[in-house]
């Protein structure tokens, strides 16, 4: 019997694999203590308001929807290289009249964009957010020199899954916790967690 | 100049049963209730869209789409600069503007969408593109996904047997009951031959 058989629990005494663990075209779920805590504690409201940097998820919005009523998905990494920064952080995180953002979750942006993004980004962040927001981002903690793109959906408060997107790409020289809490600055981390993937969560509150 | 004397009705043209408007024409159906317009691919249209009856855009249409008791549904070819306001919207297209629904808003896999959307079911199918806002309303309120995944079943069968069922119109035509207020344009057939400018304009047809 192969691994790949053994992990999806075909067998023996290998521990079996949920449903929701096996892998489909290469995507995985995780549980992910850095979007529980996010979420932990946050009341459903029809004022909040939630904005994800990442691509748009029917499971993404229908957990998000448990807590708020309004949802932006930015997908700021779309056509990133064909499009000035300045004008995809325009496009993708606008101004939102209405209410500022109660809940962000930024994933790997900050690993995935320049040096000369990062301090932009996080700045419209904190214009674009009210005092006591949450920021959820991940880093790669892990030693590779190649990491490959994934897009993130909530499939619940405490579980995301990865989809591969794209080919892989040369890592970025690796962004350290401090860089990373400087980074974050209009943002006190609160909590942070290191996976057995090799990524870091960080949760941060609007100072 | 588009008059609503051109319109004419086949029902049986085995050319012209596309569903999916690949004719190019303006079409409508023409029996029962249930009545979906449709703006062919070859047709361009700057203004505004209002009607009583469903519509198929496969074409392209900048301006507004006013629909607000109707489905609409922004076929694979059809490319939307505008705002949409609709009881239900279906995109498999590509839209440029906001949506707003009044029941929900179904962003088909192949779809592209730019914009905010206000609706209270919102189904995102894998593989959608989506850059915008999301106002569901009160999320204390929020309808089980029992209820959002049925109510998008039903509406895809409903698009479904429209469409097929919808008889076409042979040459340049116009829904009867909708109107366009600016120009209509027809890309296939050169310059100025299907054009209109101004606002045309009918009463909805039975």
């Amino acid at each position: 019997m192969g691994w790949l058989d053994r992990w999806m629990g075909g067998g023996g005494g290998a521990p079996r694999a949920t449903e929701s663990d096996k892998p489909k075209n290469g995507s995985t779920e995780r549980r992910s203590l850095g979007v529980a805590a996010l979420f932990d504690g946050v009341k459903p409201s029809a004022d909040h308001a939630v904005l994800d940097l990442g691509q748009a998820a029917e499971a993404s919005l229908e957990v998000y929807g448990r807590y708020a009523r309004r949802v932006r998905f930015a997908d700021l990494l779309r056509d990133e290289r064909r499009r000035m920064w300045s004008t995809a952080l325009e496009d993708s995180v606008p101004a939102q009249p209405e209410r500022p953002y109660d809940l962000i979750l930024g994933w790997n942006v900050l690993d995935r964009l320049g040096p000369e993004a990062r301090e932009p980004l996080v700045g419209r962040l904190a214009d674009r957010s009210a005092p006591g927001a949450r920021l959820h981002v991940l880093v790669d903690a892990s030693d590779a020199t190649m990491i490959r793109p994934y897009r993130f959906t909530v499939v619940d408060v405490d579980r995301v899954r990865y989809d591969p997107d794209g080919p892989e790409e040369m890592a970025r020289p690796r962004l350290l916790p401090a860089e990373v809490e400087r980074l974050l600055q209009p943002f006190e981390v609160v909590r942070a967690f290191t996976s057995q993937s090799g990524m870091r969560e960080y949760v941060g509150i609007r100072r | 100049m588009w008059k609503k004397d051109e319109e004419t009705t086949q029902a049986t043209n085995p050319k012209m049963t596309d569903a999916r408007g690949g004719s190019g024409s303006t079409t409508r159906a023409s029996t029962g209730p249930a009545r979906t317009a449709t703006i062919g691919s070859s047709i361009t249209i700057h203004g505004e869209v209002t009607g009583d009856e469903d519509l198929l855009i496969q074409g392209q249409v900048d301006g507004s789409v006013e629909l607000k008791e109707h489905a609409v549904t922004i076929g694979g070819d059809g490319q939307v600069t505008a705002s949409i306001h609709a009881r239900v919207v279906t995109v498999e297209g590509r839209v440029d503007g906001d949506i707003e629904a009044q029941e929900q808003v179904i962003l088909r896999s192949s779809s592209r969408v730019e914009g905010d959307i206000t609706a209270p079911r919102v189904v995102l199918e894998d593989g959608a593109r989506f850059r915008g806002g999301v106002d569901m309303g009160d999320p204390t309120k929020v309808p089980s996904r029992e209820d959002t995944s049925s109510t998008s079943r039903s509406a895809k069968s409903r698009t479904e047997s429209k469409t097929t069922s919808s008889s076409t119109s042979g040459s340049s035509s116009s829904s009867g009951s909708k109107s366009s207020s600016g120009s209509t344009k027809s890309k296939s057939s050169g310059d100025s031959s299907r054009s209109t400018s101004g606002t045309a304009s009918a009463a909805a047809g039975s």
